[in-house]
């Protein structure tokens, strides 16, 4: 499992973490864990803390199925709440066309977008980066 | 038989045990059991074998900011069980004094696992590790201060010796972060730990061996689940959809889940009913 010693560093950033077969990486379980502790430990409560794991699991699941085997998240500290970003280096495909072409993918994103206060998707040459984001209050 | 569920649905007052075949699985189960009770104001303390040295298991279980902050605290299971020769009432003296120390320093209760191999060493009986297990489980679980994790070696300690243990322990953990286990009850099924990507393949059998099997009303028992993605609400919610006739779907949850189950189409199925939310 690579991941880097989290909690100690200046800069806001609580986990910095590659996931997936392709990467050699923490599998999906981990990595729930790892983002709910963080996430409990930053002040979420408890559903709130579950609705936001299931929103970066269903992101992450979609990158392993669809972009490449995996991925790195990263999450960190702003000033309303938490951040967690999502990227895949995989196979260029727009997230629409994903929906389109498989509604189990499609089911996953919108859920995502549900439950965390905030979704946004940035596809690039080099993959898709998805934010999503949590409010502390 | 125990309740069996994944490490992160313990509570206080639990006394499970975890029977296990491999080390790096065993130390991710602990590495979530450690994080749960810090999580919860709790102190942790681990016993281990003098060959695990404190700084290694501090590592594996990433605790050494708990550790700084005497949060967590590795003791041997020598010094702690026999440091003379083994004696059940002194061990559970000394546990519950533990218990009321934690409290007394701020914790909101203590959090304990041990390695229980120490108990096959020459000059131990296993009568006497049974017995000290039973009087363990009738003593310091009851005000809901301690949780109590026994950790069992299946390559050390035999089948039978495991199945007498597991009898002895309320609750069973599943010996994987991430794995499923499926209950058959009389009306349905009990799930507990998590449904994904890895598990789907189990679920979707789970469930349509269950239908085959029920009455008129398959009971879902999700109260102890730990996860369940949406592909998987997904494989609960086409059951529910293809049922015709009296069957019907009963699903009980928590809340939470059950929120996530309607926003992914629950409520548009007449076959689906939730029972009464259990608040955990």
């Amino acid at each position: 499992m690579k991941q880097s010693s989290p909690s100690e560093q200046p800069d806001g950033s609580l986990l910095d973490v590659e996931f997936g077969v392709a990467s050699g990486g923490t599998d999906l379980g981990k990595l729930r864990q790892l983002v709910g502790e963080q996430c409990t430990a930053a002040g979420l409560d408890q559903a709130r803390c579950e609705d936001f794991v299931l929103a970066v699991h269903e992101i992450a699941a979609n990158a392993i199925l669809y972009a490449g085997g995996g991925g790195r998240l990263t999450l960190r500290r702003t000033a309303r709440g938490l951040r967690c970003l999502i990227s895949d280096g995989g196979t260029v495909v727009h997230p629409a066309r994903r929906q389109l072409t498989s509604p189990d993918t499609g089911r996953g994103l919108w859920l995502a977008a549900q439950l965390a206060d905030e979704l946004t998707i940035t596809s690039g040459p080099d993959g898709t980066l998805i934010a999503l984001s949590v409010d502390l209050s | 038989l125990p309740n069996v569920i994944a490490v992160d649905r313990l509570r206080p007052g639990d006394h499970a045990c975890l029977s296990f075949s491999s080390d790096e699985e065993r130390w991710e189960v602990l590495r979530v059991f450690a994080h749960h009770g810090f999580a919860r104001g709790e102190k942790v303390v681990f016993f281990v074998d003098r060959a695990t040295p404190a700084d290694e298991v501090t590592r594996r279980v990433d605790a050494g900011k708990a550790r700084r902050a005497g949060q967590f605290v590795v003791f041997s299971t020598t010094a702690w069980y026999e440091p003379s020769r083994f004696n059940r009432e002194r061990c559970i003296t000394q546990t519950r004094r533990a218990i009321d120390a934690a409290c007394e320093e701020g914790y909101s209760g203590l959090r304990g696992t041990g390695d229980m191999a120490w108990a096959l060493r020459p000059g131990i009986k296993l009568s006497e590790l049974l017995s000290y297990e039973r009087a363990a489980d009738r003593t310091l679980f009851r005000d809901w201060r301690y949780t109590g994790l026994c950790q069992y070696d299946r390559r050390r300690f035999d089948e039978q010796m495991i199945h007498t243990i597991d009898g002895i322990h309320p609750v069973a953990l599943l010996d994987r972060v991430g794995a499923l286990h499926v209950t058959l009850t009389a009306t349905g099924l009990r799930l507990a730990g998590d449904c994904d990507l890895t598990t789907r393949a189990e679920l979707v059998t789970a469930l349509q061996h269950a239908r085959k099997q029920a009455a008129s009303v398959l009971r879902l028992d999700l109260t102890e689940l730990s996860f369940l993605d949406a592909r998987c609400c997904g494989e609960i919610l086409q059951l529910a959809a293809a049922m015709h006739g009296v069957e019907r779907l009963e699903i009980s949850c928590r809340p939470q889940l059950r929120r996530v189950l309607t926003l992914l189409g629950a409520a548009s199925l007449a076959s689906l009913t939730f029972r009464g939310d259990e608040l955990r």
